[in-house]
């Protein structure tokens, strides 16, 4: 997979900007840690990275120092993490040159959310999520709420769709029953164990009026597979 | 204070002015002194007295009134001794030196009772912020070693996070006002921002949320609502039916407000118990229960930042069939700008 983006992390706990470092990665970012506080300006811009995540409490030097700073050189995006969150402080982050804000402790799909706004902001590239995927010959059309097989077509309720986005999403592997979940939640879907096994019947149902049967794959302990 | 009330403070003083007129007349009288010229004695003797104690009492009270005044006008109403003036009878300046004294160190109290305070909280807060940095990291390893055990784990950490902050909107209390930002807030958003932070709680307990709303527009602080939503889903969650549990969550409007409503299918409130949620330190029949964690601090909080922010929060509910928490916005033309 490509690298999305270079990514710094300027965070003075060792374990957070590790920690950190290996999620960026499994995000498919390629994520750099800094080590050396010495001179953190400058260390930050010899990266060259398309985006900066950078703490605000830092030994040395405030966070909003260094922003300042890197700023009187550079344009890179610089998203502020904190543990601090009362409105001075976004402000102050805001007006030393950030771009964004995000509050100590972080939900991760809320930071990976941000990061990903503020680099499509910054560079325009990859406009949203592509509107349709195709596996094995079956499409799932995202903007029009429906899947196809051939010229044979059926229209997906907004759980449906869902599900089988998050199933879409890694074709071939297989997706646990928490997993899924766990996407939908994050997808403004609300739902249980019971209700996801209701709604993959009635995918299941749909795929067969298109011909399409056997396409989702269910393993006990495992979850369910597309293929 | 009347010249009735301060003729007899001053009965002791009449009694001897009486007693020794008294003697003395006889006295005048036995040197066969004429009846008249005793009369006129007595009239003149009591005359001047009368005026001596008309002009006492008019000034004291004069000057006592002028003290209630300057007391009714102060702030703090200690800190009388500081502005009043002292008598200039001996007696009067005896007490203003005592009251000064006594004023003193209730004022040095004071302040270092405050200084004591505004260190705790000045601690607290720091705090908070320290012991946000370990629960970020222990959320993070979960994150990227996901077990059936880190998600348990990460359950508890959301749980943890709550509970600081609660100390720590507990800790701001008062002062609210340099903290929040008022704006333009879509409440949509907020909501779907309580429930990620409340996310595994919800789904480890298998509950489901019908969320029925569209974009909503209201005047408040984001941080703040998010907060009190988080309060009285973690209730929710905590007084859920054992199996089928639901939230549902719509917005209705009236005149010149609007209702976010959160309804759950819980246990309910029973009615002996409604009208005291909100009470600080109330836990009631359900908080009661086994395993309940119940401190009577998350309702509390929820009404004191809505008196605060003009926000209203009320509660609706029956014993084994629904819980409904109401959240009023005042719907105000800054909406419309």
């Amino acid at each position: 997979m490509d690298k999305k983006g270079k990514i710094l992390i300027v965070e003075d706990d060792k374990t957070i900007r590790e920690e950190l470092q290996m999620t960026l990665m499994a995000a498919g970012y390629e994520a750099r840690i800094m080590e050396d506080f010495s001179d953190p300006a400058g260390s930050a811009l010899a990266v060259k990275p398309d985006l900066i995540l950078l703490d605000v409490n830092l030994p040395k030097k405030s966070g909003l120092a260094i922003c300042e700073e890197i700023r009187q050189y550079s344009q890179v995006p610089v998203i502020f993490v904190t543990a601090n969150n009362t409105p001075m402080d976004e402000l102050n982050g805001m007006l030393r040159g950030g771009d964004d804000y995000v509050s100590k402790p972080y939900q991760l799909p809320v930071l990976l959310a941000r990061i990903g706004a503020v680099l499509r902001r910054t560079f325009g590239n990859g406009a949203g999520a592509p509107q349709k995927t195709e596996y094995k010959g079956i499409v799932l059309d995202i903007a029009a709420a429906c899947v196809c097989k051939g010229s044979k077509k059926c229209d997906l309720t907004k759980n449906e769709m869902k599900i089988l986005h998050c199933l879409f999403e890694h074709p071939g592997d297989f997706v646990s029953r928490t997993d899924i979940i766990d996407y939908l939640w994050d997808n403004e879907v609300f739902i249980d164990d019971n209700t996801l096994s209701v709604n993959v019947t009635r995918i299941r149902n749909k795929l067969k009026s298109i011909g399409a049967g056997d396409f989702i794959e269910t393993k006990r302990g495992l979850g369910y597979r597309i293929g | 204070m009347s010249f009735k009330d301060y003729l007899k403070s001053r009965a002791s003083v009449l009694l001897i002015n009486g007693a020794a007129l008294l003697v003395l007349s006889v006295y005048l009288l036995l040197l066969k002194n004429p009846g008249a010229a005793v009369v006129v004695i007595v009239a003149g003797w009591f005359l001047v007295l009368a005026i001596y104690f008309f002009v006492r009492f008019y000034s004291m009270k004069k000057y006592f009134e002028e003290l209630l005044d300057v007391l009714d006008g102060l702030d703090q109403r200690y800190l009388i001794a500081e502005v009043m003036k002292p008598g200039k009878r001996l007696e009067d300046r005896l007490y203003w030196e005592i009251l000064r004294k006594s004023n003193k160190s209730v004022i040095e109290k004071i302040h270092s009772l405050e200084e004591e305070q505004k260190n705790y909280k000045e601690y607290i807060e720091s705090w908070i912020h320290e012991v946000k940095t370990p629960i970020t990291a222990a959320k993070l390893i979960c994150e990227n070693h996901k077990s059936p055990q880190t998600k348990q784990i990460l359950t508890e950490l959301d749980v943890i996070e709550n509970e600081v902050e609660k100390v720590l909107y507990y800790a701001r209390m008062e002062q609210v006002h340099k903290d929040y930002h008022i704006h333009r807030v879509n409440l949509k958003d907020v909501v779907l921002a309580a429930i990620r932070d409340e996310k595994r709680h919800f789904i480890q307990c298998g509950m489901v949320i019908d969320l029925d709303m569209e974009d909503t527009f209201v005047s408040a602080d984001e941080k703040w609502v998010e907060f009190m939503l988080r309060q009285i889903f973690s209730n929710s969650i905590k007084y859920r039916r054992e199996s089928e549990g639901k939230i549902k969550i719509y917005v209705e409007r009236g005149a010149n407000k609007i209702f976010l409503i959160v309804e759950d299918n819980g246990l309910g409130i029973v009615p002996e118990d409604l009208g005291r949620i909100f009470e600080k330190g109330f836990t009631g029949k359900n908080g009661r229960r086994d395993k309940s964690r119940a401190t009577g601090i998350g309702l509390y909080l929820c009404r004191r930042l809505c008196q605060k922010l003009g926000m209203g929060i009320s509660c609706d509910s029956w014993p084994g069939s629904y819980t409904k928490m109401i959240l009023t916005f005042p719907d105000s033309d800054f909406n419309r700008i």
